[in-house]
This record gives C-alpha cells, structure tokens and sequence, in this order.
C-alpha cells in the first residue's frame, strides 16, 4: 500500500503541480518536497494537501498541516497511510470496542 | 462601480495564523528606546491640526536622523553611484531627500487615532479599473506591494477612500518599516502603535508567523474563493521558496508563493505603487495585471512572473529612488551567474 500512495503522489507532483517528471522519477523517497529538492513552495503545498484530501478522502487540519509534513516524499506517504488505517480503524470499530 | 464596504465593525480586525514557539526574549532594548519616542512623536503630530507645523517637525525629524545616521548614508550613497548613472552631488541629494521622504511618511500616512484629517489633500488612485476588472472575474485580487518602497499605509488609505477593503499581509515582526527588537515592549507596545496606525483603513491584517505552520495558505486561499483583495509584499525575505532574480544591478531574493496562489486559485496580481508627488500629495498607481503562465515549465512559469514585478519594481525605483528604504541592504544574496534577469 505505501508503495501504491508514494507513487500516488509522485503523480499528483506532476499532474496538478506540473513538477518535472525527470525532478520526480530522480527523486528518492527522501528527497525533500518544500523549498529544496521537489522546491515547492507554500501554497503549492497546500495545493498537494487539497489533492491529496480529495484522492485518499482524508482529512489533513491545520495543527499538522506544518513544515515537517513535507520534509520528504516518504514522511508525506507516511502521513497518508497513518490517515487512511486511522480511518479504517474508525470505520470498522465506530465506537472504539474491538 | 463603487464596492461594498465592510461595515465599520469589522474594519481592522487582525488575525494571527498559526501559533509561533515561544522564545526567550528581553523586555526592553536601547533600539526600543529611540522606537517609543519615535511614536511618541507620531502621536504628538498627529494631535497638530496645522500640516504645516506637522512639515516643519518633520524636516527637523528628517535633518537629525540624516546628520547621526552617517554608517548609513555613506552605504547608501555607495550603493546608489553603483546603480544609477548620477553625479556625486545627485547623489546626496536623493540620499537627503530619502530622509526628509520617510519622516514625511511617518508624520503624515501614520495616524494613531485613525483621523482623516480636515484640509488633508485627498490621495489620487490611478489603475482602479484594473481591479475592476479582476474582481468581475470573481476570483480575487492579489495586490503587490514592495516592503521598501512608496507608502504602504497611505496607500491603504486611498485604496479605502474608494472602496476597495483589502486583507492585509504582514510577517508577525511587521512594524511599519522598523527593525524588530523582539523584545515584550516591540511585540506590546511598539507593534499595537505602528497595527493602529493601519487598522483603520484595512478589512483585517493577516500576521504570518515563523512558526512550521502552513495553515496560513489555507486562510489565504479562502479570502481568494470570496472575492477578496490580499495586499502583500512581494519583496519581502519571507517564503519558503525564494528564487534570487537580478536587480538594480544586484542579486536579490523574491518569494514565489503568490505567483503559485494565482495559479492555483485563478486570482489576478495587480502591482500596487504609492509614490509621493511633488506637492506632497500621495498617488497609488496600479499597474496592468501580472501576466502568470499556467502550461509550460513550472519554475520557469514561477520566475517570470517575479520577473515582471521586479523589473516594474526597478523603473519606478529609478524613476524615484528617493522613496526607496533599502538602499543600504541591496542585494545581500551573492551575484549568480543563473540569475534571472528583471
């Protein structure tokens, strides 16, 4: 599953944010996505959480929409894999019982 | 078309996105010292109702600062005999007139008490149908504005006498034009003086703080979605991503991130100039739209349009480098030789 999201993602770069497709397809999972590296800025950003929120159907609030979320391509892939069992968990035991 | 106004209520509401890390900070600073007696004499201006008593404090303001500044005039008139073709003795005027610029800025744009003062000249606004224009289109309008150069607040002044009620930009240690201490008597006094002075005429301030908190373009983007007018500045060191750009015959550093804000919400960028005529009166001008590309290569789409600003940016500084405040820090980016040419 993390490898099917990183690639995810590393198509949403390209599809909605134009980056380079050679930037990505050199780019290791490590590879810093804000300011170097990837070099998106703020806004764009953003731009990638909306798409993201809309693809996985998370929900990413403002408490953890920060800079370490986009320290890489790996640390965001883990991010959305966190969010989505998260929600798997929720939606199989609603009210917390196992 | 004259616009909605905000009511008065909601006018000068202030907003800080995102929460910074405390720090240790001091209380109070010699810096502070000279800052508090600053505004102290903004206030006593500000009560003269004779603007030519209030010209003659500020020529004297003016005079003092330009005979103990000397470490500064001497790098500004070193960086503007690099940049502009003038004589020596040009020179120095302009150095003069950039202090007796600035401390009529502050005697006169900056009001404590909000007052619009009877028998003050009525700011002139040039470009309005460019906003016009853009709000029609119904996606927002991101004005920029330079931190360095014209008249910020007077500029929010005019752009209120004719409608237009515009979320301001500020970065959390903004206080107006000054060096921050960032001591508790900058962030609580010093800071509240310089946010009233500019409340009166804005919607709301929007402080970006130096937290790791994105939030903010979230906030940004929403104002954008309702049709609302952002004034930022577009040469100011913040960002994530700055990309260096040659100007005034150095490098320098601009922020790309409201270029990828009108990409992506298909907001217009509209340049916002505030010069000061001769005669003293104040005059925004707002250029033609920032043309931003939205196929093709994606930094190169980024640069080119920072390009349009900075070349714009660069002609009226020539034009008036009197009422340009960063001489002396020009360019502290080293000179490459892939930089992007204004």
């Amino acid at each position: 599953m993390k490898l099917e999201i990183e690639k995810r993602i590393k198509q949403l770069l390209v599809s909605e944010l134009k980056v380079n497709r050679t930037v990505i397809d050199a780019s290791s999972p490590n590879a810093p996505l804000l300011g170097r590296g990837i070099g998106l800025d703020s806004v764009e950003t953003m731009a990638l959480v909306v798409s993201l929120e809309e693809e996985f159907g998370i929900y990413v609030p403002d408490a953890q929409l920060t800079v370490d979320l986009f320290a890489s391509i790996g640390s965001l892939t883990d991010y959305v894999v966190d969010a989505l069992l998260e929600r798997t968990n929720v939606s199989v035991n609603p009210d917390g019982r196992s | 078309m004259r616009f909605q106004k905000v009511p008065a209520e909601d006018l000068g509401q202030v907003h800080a996105v995102a929460i910074s890390r405390p720090t240790r900070a001091k209380f109070i600073t010699l810096y502070d010292l000279y800052l508090i007696l600053v505004c102290g004499l903004i206030k006593i201006a500000d009560q003269w109702p004779f603007l030519r008593l209030r010209g003659v404090f500020a020529h004297a303001a003016a005079f003092a600062a330009f005979q103990l500044a000397r470490r500064r005039r001497r790098i500004r008139e070193q960086r503007l005999s690099q940049t502009l073709q003038f004589t020596g003795r040009q020179i120095r005027n302009i150095v003069k007139q950039s202090f007796d610029d600035f401390w009529h800025d502050m005697f006169f744009s900056l009001s404590p008490s909000g007052n619009r003062r009877a028998g003050q000249v009525r700011g002139e606004l040039q470009g309005l149908e460019h906003v016009q224009e853009a709000l029609e289109k119904g996606r927002g309008v991101i004005l920029w504005e330079s931190s360095f150069f014209g008249r910020r607040v007077a500029a929010k002044r005019i752009l209120d006498e004719n409608g237009l009620s515009v979320s301001q930009i500020h970065n959390e240690y903004h206080i107006g034009g000054f060096r921050n201490s960032h001591s508790w008597i900058s962030k609580h006094l010093i800071q509240p003086f310089f946010e009233s002075c500019e409340k009166p005429f804005v919607r709301e301030i929007i402080y970006l703080t130096r937290s790791d908190s994105l939030a903010f373009t979230r906030v940004l983007a929403e104002r954008l979605k309702h049709n609302g007018i952002i004034c930022v500045s577009a040469d100011g060191r913040g960002g994530h991503k700055i990309i260096p750009i040659d100007f005034l015959g150095r490098t320098d550093s601009f922020s790309t991130g409201m270029v990828s804000l009108a990409k992506l919400s298909g907001a217009t960028i509209l340049s916002l100039f505030c010069i000061q005529q001769n005669g003293g009166q104040a005059c925004v001008i707002i250029e033609p739209p920032i043309r931003v590309d939205t196929e093709g290569d994606r930094e190169r789409c980024l640069e080119k349009a920072v390009v349009q600003y900075a070349s714009l940016l660069e002609s009226y500084i020539k034009k008036y480098p009197e009422q340009y405040r960063n001489w002396h820090q020009l360019g502290e980016l080293e000179a490459r030789p892939h930089s992007i040419s204004a």
